[in-house]
């Protein structure tokens, strides 16, 4: 199959017109043939049995008998002039009494049957010469005379020469037009699924345009044949998601280097600064602890960007054990309980029902929901963790908290690797940009989706929608 | 106490080595995979703290032939946060792993841990300077006076207490108190201890509860 696979389509189309040629020419060259014969054969016994009724006749005047016996060449005479044609006569005893050549005087038969009862036809048999002819052959029984008891049996024979040749010349010739037209057909196939590929060759030129530098390009709908447009669309569609996730790619890794750029010249600039002389040790040991804290920073960043790597690669393993959602959240709620408490806000968590996840990643998604929320809350504000059933197969792990609101155009890309709302509000310092990816990262692993709805100078409500089971 | 170090990468070998030594251990250093299974199998140490990825011979052999012989505890070091490497470390006869890189306060918390050779004792009563902790009946006094806790600022003492003098990471106390096994980036930790403080040291002169600065917390009466 390897072999067949690289020969080209329209190769494997002529084949195929060709092949279907060649059947359809076979079948009626045969019919044909077969009919012809049959034809031919039908014409040989009706003028077998047109002799046979023509010498009854002669035999079954008066002077029959006369005529068998003293003048059988008179009989004779009826098939002499005819070629190929053989008539022997015998008497009841078999005996021959009269030939028309040698070879008619071998003509010898079984069963004759007598004449004038209609069996003439079904007595016709094939004859086979002692000479490699073929033909036809009848005998029958012939009363002479008017004596009812005197017969003699006539045996004709018709060689089949002339249909043998033209049964010849015909399958010669079926043949040869059957030839013609399986390389006709082929040559014609051919040409035709290529005219038909064309477009497929234009698609592919055009598919191979495209490169990761001009991820830009599409393939032209409208020069697509009707039958290739689904694929045409498809090609396209995989395009647009091969684009926009390239362009994400490219987004990341520049974010990942300001990112990494910014801190690490901040720990540049302040050990320069620090070394540039003499200090007390308290001085030293702050700026050691100063930078230990940013290091482990970067190393908490350097693993959530492992992980969304990892996540994106389904390479996170999950093991799902069935949580009770309430017990769960009021963990949580119960760990951020005083980080809320130090700011003034007030933290409330109840759910009902039962959730198959991953433990470690639920708490996970939802910690980093709260954390968010506890940020954004004004003093005196309420967060909620709410979680329940929602329709069919569903569990829905709500985070809402009162604020200013996120502004609609930031809702789209929230979720975002390294988005910020606002960097200028000195965020970046205390939120990674990556908590809400991690988030959906998290919600896709476990087939479900996270979302987000924010009224203004309202309640921002961010939904974990896990699937059930 | 001796700890034979296997590590082929310069800088983390002598810094293991210093900070070790510092900490009060005989420490010894392999950079290779043979050097390290002969130090093993020919001296006598108290743990074996083993890099994964060596030259030579990797971890996991070097583990092996350890094991055919000796069950000196190793602590493994690796790179690979994969699950399966974890797994099978243990499964060779590993008594504990740190994923790189990790906080030294953590690897001397493993360390400690690890030659006091079995669980720690579960104390009835837990007592620093001052400061009495009665387990079973959660109870926490300070010179005669009871301290009333929540029941997160009850662990969190009893953490710090159990383990008192070892400094216990961020991520260690989020793990231990919590069973939040994922560095956040909040504070979390830093409030409740704040709190802490607020009930166990601010009303008392000597303060207990230590920061370490870039590391994390200990409980110590440093006098």
């Amino acid at each position: 199959m390897k072999l067949l696979r690289h020969v080209s389509l329209a190769t494997w189309l002529a084949v195929f017109f060709a092949a279907v040629t060649a059947l359809v020419f076979s079948v009626a060259g045969v019919h044909l043939y077969l009919s012809m014969s049959q034809q031919l054969q039908l014409r040989d016994d009706e003028f077998l049995l047109k002799t046979i009724a023509f010498l009854r006749h002669r035999l079954e005047e008066r002077d029959g008998a006369e005529i068998v016996r003293v003048y059988p060449d008179r009989l004779l005479d009826i098939v002499m002039g005819q070629k190929g044609v053989l008539l022997a006569i015998r008497d009841s005893r078999e005996d021959l009494l009269a030939a028309s050549a040698r070879d008619a005087m071998e003509l010898t038969t079984d069963a004759p049957v007598p004449a004038g009862h209609g069996q003439e036809a079904e007595a016709i048999r094939d004859w086979h010469g002692s000479d490699g002819e073929r033909g036809r052959m009848i005998a029958v029984w012939v009363r002479i005379g008017e004596k009812p008891d005197d017969r003699v049996q006539l045996i004709v024979a018709r060689q089949n020469t002339g249909s043998a040749v033209v049964l010849r010349e015909h399958r010669d010739h079926v043949l040869l037009t059957m030839l013609m037209g399986v390389l006709v057909a082929a040559a014609l196939g051919y040409v035709i699924a290529r005219r038909g590929l064309r477009s497929v060759r234009a698609l592919a030129r055009a598919a191979g345009e495209i490169t990761a530098n001009q991820l830009g390009g599409r393939l032209r709908i409208e020069e697509a044949p009707l039958e290739l447009e689904v694929m045409v669309r498809a090609f396209n569609r995989m395009l647009d998601r091969l684009e926009e996730s390239f362009r994400r790619l490219t987004q990341f890794s520049s974010d990942i280097a300001h990112d990494l750029r910014t801190p690490i010249g901040n720990l540049m600039i302040e050990t320069q600064v620090t070394l540039t002389q003499q200090r007390s040790i308290q001085e030293y040991e702050a700026l050691l602890a100063l930078n230990i804290e940013e290091y482990e920073r970067l190393n908490r960043m350097i693993e959530k960007m492992l992980f969304l790597a990892r996540a994106d690669n389904a390479q996170v393993a999950l093991h799902k054990n069935t949580i009770s959602v309430d017990s769960e959240l009021k963990h949580i709620a119960g760990y951020f309980e005083g980080m809320a408490d130090e700011i003034g806000v007030t933290l409330d968590a109840d759910a009902t029902g039962a959730l198959v996840a991953d433990v470690i990643l639920f708490r996970r998604a939802v910690s980093n929901l709260v954390a968010n929320a506890i940020r954004h809350s004004p003093t005196g504000g309420h967060v909620t963790i709410h979680g329940h059933e929602q329709d069919p197969g569903k569990f829905v792990v709500a985070v809402s908290n009162p604020g200013s609101g996120i502004p609609s155009e930031h809702l789209p890309r929230i979720f975002d690797r390294f988005y910020r709302i606002d960097d200028s509000r000195g965020e970046s310092k205390s939120s990674s940009g990556l908590g809400l990816a991690i988030v959906k990262s998290i919600m896709t692993l476990h087939g479900g989706s996270a979302q987000v709805e924010s009224i203004s100078n309202g309640l921002t409500t961010f939904s974990l929608i896990f699937p059930r089971g | 106490m001796r700890i034979l170090v296997v590590e082929d990468e310069l800088k983390a070998g002598d810094y293991l080595k210093k900070g070790l030594s510092e900490s009060g251990f005989v420490v010894d250093l392999a950079r290779t995979g043979p050097d390290g299974r002969h130090m093993a199998l020919h001296e006598e140490y108290d743990l074996i703290i083993l890099d994964v990825m060596l030259p030579g011979i990797d971890g996991w052999h070097v583990m092996q032939d350890i094991r055919k012989t000796k069950d000196t505890p190793v602590l493994f070091l690796t790179a690979r946060d994969a699950v399966e490497d974890r797994v099978k470390g243990l499964e060779l006869g590993a008594d504990d792993y740190l994923v790189k890189p990790f906080a030294f306060a953590e690897l001397l918390a493993r360390v400690r841990t690890l030659l006091r050779r079995g669980p720690p004792r579960e104390e009835a009563l837990i007592q620093l300077a001052d400061l009495e902790i009665d387990v079973l009946k959660r109870r926490v006094t300070r010179s005669g006076k009871r301290i009333d806790l929540t029941a997160t600022e009850f662990s969190l003492l009893r953490l710090l207490a159990v383990r008192q003098g070892e400094v216990l990471s961020r991520s260690l106390i989020a793990s231990q108190v919590w069973d939040m096994n994922f560095d956040s980036d909040t504070n979390v930790v830093d409030v409740a201890i704040r709190r802490l403080r607020a009930k166990v040291d601010d009303p008392f002169p000597r303060k207990l509860i230590q920061t370490a600065r870039g590391m994390g917390y200990v409980i110590e009466d440093r006098g």
